[in-house]
């Protein structure tokens, strides 16, 4: 059995190979009796023998039409799933240990509605999803995170047990699909901030604060409180006020600074430390062994700064 | 992966589903009750009000103590109400409890499925008790109520209309039904592996005896006796006499068959004498005798039977009885020579049909003395006594009792009565003019559907008539309810009688409306076409079927015609579906601008998804030049129709794009 299993799944991932989009065609269907509809074959044999002991006609003719509506669900369970089609969406990158979430587009390419849709990855609760003809639905998938970097979609197992549960249709699906996982962020004492870089005097920070520097050109867009509204009144034209933070130091959080003889808790204690520079606004810069990011502030800066540390000594693979 | 076991969701019922149950629950018990206690309504009920509380959150579910006492007492209820036998009812109950007291055990979507498995299986067992048209199309509504439970298991949970799921559902059955047919005539019929009990009423019927009043219970039932579908033209009213049973034994009160008219002999051998003294003249009929389950053996037919079935017996009383009890609906073709002449009879009989008891009645036996020597010959005494009958009697369902000499106290004192009082008086009173007499009972005619040529006789239409052995010509019928009461054998009881009688008369439904009848009279048609065609469908009529469409009859043809057949109605099926699925309701302008775009794919230009067709077409003019005029000019038109509404431009497009050559 489990040869024969292997053997199956080998022949239904060839015919579904990973891909961008996913339609689904006849080739990639596959139907079987449900354990449901397995004991509903065992009813209709009951009811035809009741039917044959009495010799009455009308009982057998139940049986049969059992019989016939198992036939007629097996149609009905694949048009369920035909032309269906999955494309990747947005993801939401998670740390090792969070949850990962994956959304899928789903297109219904035919003038009937697809019921009861099961999406499976993994051993995770399927998810359900109804899609109405022609419409599109957003489905989300959420896979816990275990490991540092690139997560990819798992192939998604969809099932269907529309209309009446006795014949199960399914289908693989092997999205072109993944999310970026951090490093789990592990709290340490000290920041791990580089040496020889502390050079003392005031930096001033890319960042907004509140000493004036001067007049900018405008720029469509800029907060109106920013507008020199005197000069404008003078007739001066548009002008912003640059008001910038000064900064009596400028940290970097450095590799060297750590005790590297584990690696990925290195990771995550600097991956703790960007998130708290990020989260208290504090302008910060990284230096890893193969890649530095410039000092900065933002949800940006961190996502690269995290990005680095994700893929810290991950070989670049490509989708 | 696909066989790989998943954590299983231990998914609760919605409000929705348990709705569903409730409905399908007393649509399915419900035909039951005709079999089972009424009081199992009252345990369905109390259960399901239970099952709705726990539902609500009040009440918990039964503890497995409380579960065996409610087992318990439905099992002493049913001992106390059916008794210890096992029976075809209390199987039915023990399986309609069951079902109602599984309710207190549903807990997820698993019990929810076991639940509906159920409700098929006693589906099924509703046929075996009711199983006319009607009950089919009952149980296709039952059968989509199942599906729709189903159903609403696999769709998005939310509040719907229930015609969500039947709608579907509907659509779904009604697909099934050409797959249902090939195998409804295709499948072999096998006999019963094991016997099994059946449903048992007390059914109203002839019994094998007549003493005075026993008709009268007969006479107030509307219950279906039997059908009868003729091959050609219905015969006359008068002349549908259905022998049942014949009488010749008279204790003074009650008639009943001899002990020579009881034993094996008379089926056998001596039957078999009698065929070869049997003399068929003509007046030929053949037809078709539905007869519904009666509980006794005997049959009904014409006389006198020419052929019949094998699994029928001819008596020599001219009559047909089936080897056993008609338990069931049974059907048999015969084809009766209502003009015949029997040549023989043997002394035993001719004593026995002389058989008087020693004393009683003195008085018509001295009658009958005296008139004979008045009349000098057997035509003429009867003559004279359908006369007296004729002058002096009056025919009513509601004669005054007798008294201990029945037959003279009816005949020549009350002188009321209806068919029993009138064969009895008359065969008594041959007997007496020593003339060899006897009863028969049966019924006669019966209703006459003007639709199809078929006759439905109910027990109302119970009738008992005489038979005089006239030597030269055997036995010759006598209705002396006839010499009273002409209508009633030639336009049926109901015309027959005084309107206080006809109260007494069981009436079937819409008998006072022309409308009604005629309906009825469809509905009957329909019955008895569903019998011959559906019900009495057995290996033989399946044999001659197969051979008619598929010649030699042999396993592989069979087999090739399966496969072929439902793998033709599956694909015409699947075709159907997606052909409707796939028609979108695209505008007109779009399909046109689609043909205009699959003939520049043709060499090799693609639109763009969010490219417009003007941006399009300029791509194109772009790389080919020479085209600049002719698509130029195309889009043009396209645009005109699209957002001017030019339809001069629409026909000038339509034409353009057909003659477009890249």
């Amino acid at each position: 059995m489990s040869q024969f299993k292997q053997y199956f799944q080998r022949w239904a991932a060839k015919r579904s190979p990973r891909a961008d989009r996913v339609v689904l065609q006849h080739r990639t269907i596959y139907v079987f009796p449900s354990k449901q509809g397995a004991a509903f074959l065992v009813l209709i044999i009951l009811i035809w023998v009741l039917g044959t002991n009495y010799q009455n006609n009308l009982i057998l003719g139940l049986s049969f039409f059992l019989t016939s509506l198992m036939l007629v669900s097996i149609i009905h369970a694949f048009k369920n799933l035909l032309g269906l089609t999955f494309v990747p969406d947005a993801t939401r990158h998670a740390a090792v240990g969070e949850m990962a979430s994956f959304d899928i587009q789903i297109t219904s390419s035919y003038q009937h509605d697809h019921h009861g849709l099961l999406l499976l990855v993994d051993d995770f609760y399927p998810v359900r999803a109804d899609i109405h003809a022609g419409k599109t639905t957003h489905v989300q998938l959420n896979l816990s995170a275990r490991h540092r970097g690139w997560l990819k979609l798992p192939r998604i197992v969809l099932k269907s047990y529309f209309p009446f549960g006795m014949i199960r249709a399914w289908a693989y699906i092997d999205l072109k699909h993944r999310a970026l996982i951090f490093p789990q962020p592990i709290a340490c004492d000290q920041p791990p901030l580089g040496a020889g870089q502390g050079d003392e005097g005031i930096y001033l920070s890319t960042q907004r604060g509140d000493e004036f520097q001067g007049f900018q050109n405008y720029q469509p867009g800029a907060p109106l409180s920013q507008i020199a509204w005197k000069q404008f009144a003078r007739g001066a034209g548009m002008h912003l006020k640059d008001y910038r933070a000064l900064q009596s130091e400028q940290f970097w959080l450095d590799w060297q600074a750590l005790n590297a003889r584990d690696t990925e808790l290195a990771l995550s204690n600097l991956s703790y430390w960007v998130n708290y520079f990020a989260d208290n606004n504090i302008e910060f810069g990284l230096r890893l062994p193969q890649v530095t990011i410039e000092p900065g502030v933002g949800d940006v800066h961190r996502l690269d700064a995290l990005t680095a540390l994700a893929l810290f000594g991950r070989i670049q693979e490509d989708e | 992966m696909i066989f790989n076991k998943r954590p299983v969701q231990e998914q609760s019922l919605s409000r929705e589903s348990l709705a569903w149950l409730f409905a399908v629950q007393i649509f399915i018990i419900a035909p039951h009750f005709a079999t089972v206690p009424a009081w199992i309504a009252l345990v369905w009920g109390a259960v399901a009000f239970w099952r709705w509380k726990i539902f609500q959150g009040a009440w918990n579910y039964p503890t497995k103590l409380k579960k065996t006492l409610l087992v318990f007492v439905c099992c002493i209820g049913l001992a106390l109400s059916m008794g210890t036998s096992f029976r075809f009812e209390s199987m039915v109950s023990l399986l309609v409890i069951s079902f109602s007291l599984k309710l207190l055990e549903l807990k997820n979507k698993k019990d929810f499925i076991l639940l509906i498995f159920i409700a098929f299986f006693i589906l099924a067992a509703q046929f075996i008790e009711f199983n006319y048209f009607a009950a089919a199309l009952y149980g296709f509504v039952c059968l989509l109520l199942l599906c729709a439970a189903l159903m609403q298991l696999y769709k998005k949970p939310g509040r719907h209309s229930i015609w969500q799921y039947i709608y579907p559902s509907m659509v779904i059955l009604l697909q099934a039904i050409p797959f249902m047919i090939i195998l409804f005539v295709v499948i072999p019929r096998i006999g019963s592996f094991w016997a099994v009990p059946s449903p048992i009423h007390a059914k109203t019927g002839m019994s094998n005896s007549m003493s005075p009043g026993d008709f009268t219970e007969l006479m107030e039932s509307d219950e279906l006796a039997f059908r009868v579908s003729f091959l050609n033209a219905v015969p006359a009213r008068e002349k549908l006499y259905w022998r049942s049973l014949v009488f010749s034994f008279f204790d003074g009160r009650m008639w009943s068959q001899s002990r020579e008219q009881k034993t094996e002999n008379y089926f056998n051998q001596a039957s078999k004498n009698l065929l070869s003294h049997v003399q068929y003249k003509g007046d030929r009929v053949e037809y078709d005798v539905i007869a519904e389950a009666s509980m006794k053996p005997w049959l009904y037919a014409l006389a006198a039977p020419e052929t019949w079935p094998q699994n029928i017996a001819f008596a020599r009383d001219m009559r047909l009885q089936a080897f056993g009890p008609v338990v069931e609906r049974m059907n048999y073709h015969v084809v009766s020579s209502l003009d015949y002449q029997l040549n023989e009879l043997n002394a035993a009989e001719l004593k026995q049909n002389l058989q008087l008891p020693k004393n009683g009645n003195p008085q018509t036996r001295a009658r009958a003395k005296e008139w004979l020597a008045e009349t000098g010959s057997t035509d003429k005494l009867i003559e004279k006594l359908f006369n007296y009958y004729h002058q002096s009697f009056f025919y009513t369902l509601k004669p005054p009792p007798l008294g201990v000499d029945v037959v003279d106290d009816f005949l020549w004192n009350s002188r009321q009565g209806f068919c029993e009082h009138f064969s009895s008086s008359f065969v008594y009173f041959m007997r007496a003019a020593n003339i060899p007499a006897r009863v028969v009972v049966g019924y006669q005619g019966g209703d006459i559907n003007s639709v199809n040529t078929s006759i439905t006789v109910r027990q109302r239409d119970a009738h008992a008539w005489a038979e005089v052995w006239i030597e030269g010509r055997g036995w010759v019928t006598y209705d002396p309810t006839a010499a009273v009461a002409p209508e009633r054998v030639k336009k049926g009881i109901e015309q027959s009688l005084s309107a206080t009688d006809r109260e007494l008369l069981a009436k079937p439904f819409g008998s006072s409306v022309t409308l009604l009848l005629r309906i009825r009279e469809q509905w009957d048609a329909i019955n008895l076409k569903w019998t011959l065609w559906v019900m009495n469908y057995d290996p033989s009529s399946q044999a001659s079927l197969l051979e008619r469409f598929l010649g030699n009859v042999s396993p592989m043809r069979v087999a090739i015609f399966v496969v072929v057949s439902g793998g033709g109605l599956s694909v015409l099926l699947f075709a159907l579906l997606m052909l409707r699925s796939r028609k979108q309701d695209l505008p007109q302008t779009t399909l046109v601008y689609f043909q205009l775009c699959k003939k520049l794919k043709a060499a090799g230009f693609i639109p763009f998804p969010n490219e417009t067709p003007r941006a399009f077409a300029n791509r194109v003019i772009a790389s080919k030049p020479e085209l600049a005029v002719t698509l130029g000019h195309l889009i043009d038109l396209y645009e005109r129709w699209t957002y001017g509404e030019d339809n001069q431009a629409e026909v000038q497009l339509r034409s353009g794009i057909r003659h477009f050559k890249v």
